[in-house]
């Protein structure tokens, strides 16, 4: 099977372009799975497994946090750093303290960014608050939003990742 | 009126603050704050504010003339996940510079009874004196501290459990004098947040807040309510409760304090 980039972006398009919203493929020894996410969350597609071997399959409940992005995952060696399906290195927006996530400024407020919005440094991304100290999050780069990592409400540890950005 | 000569020749140098606004109405302090850009250690006043807001846009009702509104906004360098001392150190200050000044000016009043409900309100007998809103951009180390005082309120809105020192007082209290006292009093313990004393900074707001074991109702970030009771307060910000047998940590939420069982009228 050919698994290189190329290949993997053909299948992405696929998965963007109709209603399929899960594709895998399993070939000489090589399993390749690639699953749409949840439109709240995230519109693009998600590669949650590949595998050379095809008995070594990651549930995509075992993948922790910090690595649940849209990148590709080789079961060996690990992606240490985030990519875009474009193959850009993500940048990630973390937590400078314990808290709660806030999306918006007001609950009937709408959220400060939403997936997929270009974004540029200086726009607000959230609040993170302890003991009502609101912490209005900004971005320190140009780029768009590829995930939002936390759910509204909850509690996020120091260094938390929060976003995933992808810089233009 | 805020009588904003004196406040100027009391502060200014005297004091970290080295610029202030002042207007006679202005719709809130804070959102000015955040308009003024690159400036640091700004103190801004107003005799009137229209549009004061707490916590997620909710307001802050205060008689024109009759309270302190005030916002300062200072830059701080603080270690990394340490923002919230800047909360423990201005709601104690607030609560020492408004205990001196009533120990000073009316010593028949029991400044005792002032205590802080978490995170950083003031209450006097469990009714509500004081609310600070802290607005923070941790990348860029700045912070807005809004601060609402009822002084000379007399009627306030049933809904709101509210006070104002003139109940204590029973005289007004001469709004630029207390003003002028406050910031002196964070102006000269600022250095426990600068110098990193965070251990002495904690152990001041936590003895404060006397309300160790006691008993609430606590409304979390997603609006529910619960029973609890509270176990501990935590350095990074956390109230540990304990609801149906289990130990929670929070770092958001509402309590309000249940009334001691003896007080109740059986």
């Amino acid at each position: 099977m050919k698994t290189d980039l190329n290949y993997i972006k053909k299948l992405i398009k696929l998965l963007e372009s109709g209603n399929i919203n899960e594709i895998e493929i399993e070939e000489e020894g090589t399993r390749l799975k690639v699953v749409k996410s949840k439109p709240s969350e995230n519109s693009s597609p998600q590669i949650i497994s590949y595998s050379p071997q095809p008995q070594v399959i990651q549930s995509p409940v075992s993948i922790p946090p910090p690595e649940q992005t849209t990148a590709v995952h080789k079961a060996e060696p690990k992606a240490e750093t985030p990519v875009s399906p474009a193959g850009k290195e993500l940048i990630e927006v973390r937590s400078p303290i314990v808290g709660t996530f806030y999306r918006a400024p007001s609950p009937n407020a709408e959220p400060y960014v939403q997936v997929g919005q270009q974004v540029s440094k200086g726009t607000i991304l959230c609040i993170v608050e302890a003991m009502k100290l609101m912490n209005e999050i900004e971005c320190e780069y140009d780029g768009k939003i590829v995930k939002i990592m936390v759910e509204n409400a909850q509690p996020v540890e120091y260094n938390q990742v929060l976003f995933l950005i992808e810089p233009l | 009126m805020l009588n904003i000569d004196l406040i100027r020749a009391k502060v200014l140098g005297k004091t970290f603050i080295s610029n202030i606004y002042y207007f006679r109405e202005l719709d809130s302090t804070n959102d000015l704050a955040k308009k003024l850009k690159d400036e640091d250690n700004v103190l801004i006043l107003t005799d009137s504010q229209t549009l004061g807001k707490g916590r997620f846009e909710r307001k802050w009702e205060s008689q024109k003339e009759k309270n302190l509104t005030f916002t300062i906004k200072k830059l701080f360098k603080l270690d990394d996940g340490k923002n919230n001392y800047v909360n423990f150190f201005f709601t104690y200050f607030l609560l020492e510079g408004v205990k001196e000044f009533l120990n000073k000016n009316f010593p028949d009043v029991n400044s005792e009874k002032l205590q802080i409900k978490w995170p950083n309100d003031i209450l006097w007998d469990n009714k509500k004196l004081s609310g600070i809103l802290i607005e923070s951009l941790p990348n860029k180390n700045e912070c807005i501290i809004g601060i609402g005082l009822n002084v000379n309120q007399k009627n306030f809105n049933p809904a709101y459990k509210a006070c104002s020192l003139i109940e204590q007082t029973k005289a007004e209290i001469n709004l630029s004098k207390i003003l002028i006292h406050i910031v002196h009093c964070f102006s000269q313990n600022l250095y426990m947040l600068e110098e990193g004393n965070y251990d002495k900074i904690f152990d001041l707001w936590k003895k404060s807040t006397r309300t160790m074991g006691k008993s609430v109702e606590f409304t979390d970030a997603e609006n529910i309510t619960k029973k609890a009771k509270i176990v501990d307060f935590l350095e990074n910000g956390g109230i540990k409760l304990l609801m149906k047998g289990e130990e929670k940590v929070y770092y958001s939420g509402d309590i309000k304090i249940q009334d001691s069982p003896g007080k109740r009228v059986k």
